[in-house]
């Protein structure tokens, strides 16, 4: 597997992520670690790194569209 | 917020519209800069094989501002997605910051008080928690 397709198959789920994580109000976090640790094998150091910036990006998007 | 007097400087409803604002300009601009710089990488490295597997941390010039800017001048991809995680970081100090301001504005010294705590905790946090 390429990074490029990689990247492809990561940026579905994430999106999928992002949907879910906003519906539930948990942030993308809870989607996105299983899914790249189980899923895609990667280190759990890597996935926690990508849950906070996702976390810092579905919360500052939730509270600008609920005006703070 | 209980002064009637002074509430035509900055109503609740315009802080929060301009909050808001701020946060969806920076998110909006982490992200271009992170797709930027993620089509940069992939034109270059996207037919390599990942080997996110191992850990192997980051390499010295994306852990400083300065190298993260460097690498930007250089037209490195892993830079300018550095760059953006920076601005999208940065994106709830600036919201802590624009309170305060706003909060001193409308004389609401409680409320600058608390924000301060909070921006303090933030920066504090930001440095590496040493100081």
């Amino acid at each position: 597997m390429t990074i490029l397709l990689f990247s492809l198959l990561l940026w579905l789920g994430s999106l999928g992520a992002g949907l879910l994580g906003a519906l539930t109000g948990l942030g993308g976090g809870i989607v996105i670690v299983p899914l790249l640790t189980l899923v895609f094998g990667v280190d759990i150091r890597y996935a926690i790194g990508a849950s906070l910036v996702s976390v810092i990006a579905t919360s500052s998007d939730r509270s600008s569209a609920r005006g703070c | 917020m209980t002064k009637p007097a002074v509430k035509h400087l900055w109503t609740d409803e315009q802080l929060d519209q301009l909050l808001g604002n701020l946060l969806r300009a920076g998110v909006v601009t982490a992200a271009a800069i992170v797709v930027a710089g993620a089509a940069v990488y992939l034109v270059r490295h996207g037919l390599q094989i990942p080997a996110y597997h191992v850990f192997r941390g980051e390499p010295s010039d994306l852990r400083s501002v300065r190298g993260i800017l460097a690498d930007v001048f250089s037209e490195r991809g892993r830079g300018l997605i550095q760059l953006g995680l920076l601005v999208l970081i940065a994106t709830p100090i600036a919201r802590v910051v624009l309170s305060v301001a706003v909060f001193a504005v409308r004389r609401d010294g409680r409320y600058v008080v608390f924000t301060l705590i909070v921006l303090l905790v933030l920066v504090y946090s930001l440095l590496g928690g040493q100081v």
